[in-house]
């Protein structure tokens, strides 16, 4: 087994180990995909989905980039560093449709299209979720 | 190119920095912490460290919420931690310094001292310059930080230090890399990833020279890597486009390239750029972005990982005798 995933392993256990344990002897969560940049918890996820479905009708770019870059975008790059490990068209498909809407948010002014963007973000961040082994909230109606 | 995992180095550091941050709301012997019980964590957002040359160090602080430590200066100290063979308990004391916040570039910086900030507020790193190690093995990195709102705050990282550079250094010759340019026979998005939403190669002017070919020729170039779509960092997108505006402004003194990291992100395995290969693939890891400065004899003068003081940059650039045409 290569170095690098044994060390991660015991250093991993180490962590478990330090942190203790339920103290009740059952079984601790199963733990969250992780990558490059660390876990993804089912929690962060559905918050930067929700995110998401609120910048769809943002209409001024100084509040939708505040909401993109306060309630999404950290978390976006954790589940692509988790995505990649995994499935890298997904991840990929995330990455891409990040980028667009970030490219949206540069201008001095939301593009026609900017909606259009962020639901494509939308589905490729389930997309990618689901690629991991998370579910994602629905946007509200 | 066979299949590239994300940098051994930079998963074992996230791995180190989890054993540093792990149990910390149950230590006895916290700085103070807010109202809201926040607890700042901290996490290396430099690389490639190693013995015996002053080199910048930087460091990221947030806290669980996602709100950044941002503004003014944080103090540093450094303590040696031993390699995995020989691990050295107590660690011993090793070099101090004054980080300062280093903004994500289009990001403000304040004079006030270090407060908490949303990310659409501010967001950036704290670094600290000519930090020197005397030896090779895993180091601990102590933060401590004034910070508005919360109080004395204390937080904890690691890094390692190898005994040389794992990529080329100040004073090391260039590698003389054929990377991909507008010329070569290659899909757009291998030239620069944001043609793949683009159709085309947004910045042809860093896509205009090899490497090899400034060297050849004697001439200065400020190189970057980076992949402004297939990024996982925060720091990629913006620091290219840095590097496009200085390309405006300072044509005469250098030559600006811009190397995409992978020539296809999507395959399986997923293809790397040779140019990117070439400076940053080590043990079948890496990390960027990073910006390299060569030379006119094709030594390299400075280099930069993830993030970098523009005017520490130009600053840099002017010191270059203006091109003949």
């Amino acid at each position: 087994m290569p170095r690098l995933i044994v060390a991660t392993l015991l250093a991993s256990a180490l962590v478990a180990a330090a942190c203790g344990s339920n103290g009740d002897g059952s079984d601790g969560p199963s733990a969250p995909p992780s990558g490059a940049l660390g876990p993804v918890t089912a929690e962060a996820a559905a918050e930067a989905v929700r995110g998401l479905c609120d910048l769809v009708s943002a209409t001024g770019r100084a509040g939708a980039e505040a909401t993109f870059l306060d309630r999404s975008h950290e978390t976006l790059h954790v589940i692509a560093a988790a995505t990649e490990e995994r499935n890298r068209d997904a991840a990929a498909d995330l990455l891409e449709a990040k980028q667009r809407v970030e490219a949206d948010l540069a201008g001095a002014d939301l593009p026609p299209d900017f909606p259009s963007d962020v639901e494509a973000l939308i589905r490729a961040t389930r997309g990618a979720l689901e690629a991991i082994g998370l579910e994602a909230p629905a946007c509200p109606a | 190119m066979d299949a590239v995992a994300r940098s051994r180095l930079s998963v074992v550091l996230v791995v180190f920095s989890a054993l540093a941050a792990a149990c910390t709301s149950g230590d006895p012997d916290p700085s103070p912490s807010g109202p809201t019980g926040d607890v700042v964590s901290a996490g290396m957002a430099s690389s490639d460290h190693y013995v015996g040359a002053p080199q910048r160090v930087a460091i990221g602080l947030q806290l669980g919420d996602g709100r950044l430590v941002t503004f003014g200066t944080v103090d540093v100290s450094f303590s040696y931690l031993g390699t995995a063979e020989a691990p050295v308990d107590p660690p011993e004391r090793g070099p101090a310094a004054v980080a300062v916040y280093l903004p994500t570039p289009g990001t403000a910086d304040e004079a006030s001292g270090p407060t908490l900030s949303l990310p659409s507020e501010a967001r950036g790193v704290y670094e600290a310059e000519d930090v020197t190690f005397d030896r090779a093995g895993f180091w601990q990195a102590d933060v401590t930080a004034d910070v508005g709102g919360l109080g004395a705050q204390r937080a904890s990282t690691t890094l390692e230090v190898l005994e040389d550079p794992a990529y080329p250094a100040p004073g090391e010759a260039a590698i003389e890399t054929e990377n991909l340019t507008l010329d070569s026979d290659a899909p757009p998005e291998a030239v620069d990833s944001r043609a793949t939403n683009e159709s085309e190669v947004p910045d042809p002017e860093l896509h205009e020279w090899t490497i090899a070919r400034a060297l050849q020729e004697g001439r200065p170039a400020l190189v970057v890597f980076s992949t402004p779509v297939y990024c996982v960092s925060k720091f990629c997108g913006p620091v290219t486009d840095v590097v496009q505006d200085l390309a405006t402004r300072y044509e005469d003194r250098a030559v600006f390239i811009h190397v995409e990291i992978w020539r296809d992100y999507n395959d399986d395995p997923p293809v790397m750029n040779q140019g990117a290969a070439d400076w940053l693939l080590r043990n079948g890891g890496f990390t960027e972005p990073w910006l390299f400065l060569i030379g006119a004899d094709g030594t390299i003068v400075d280099r930069w990982a993830n993030l970098w003081r523009e005017d520490e940059v130009v600053a840099a650039l002017e010191t270059l005798p203006r091109m003949k045409a």
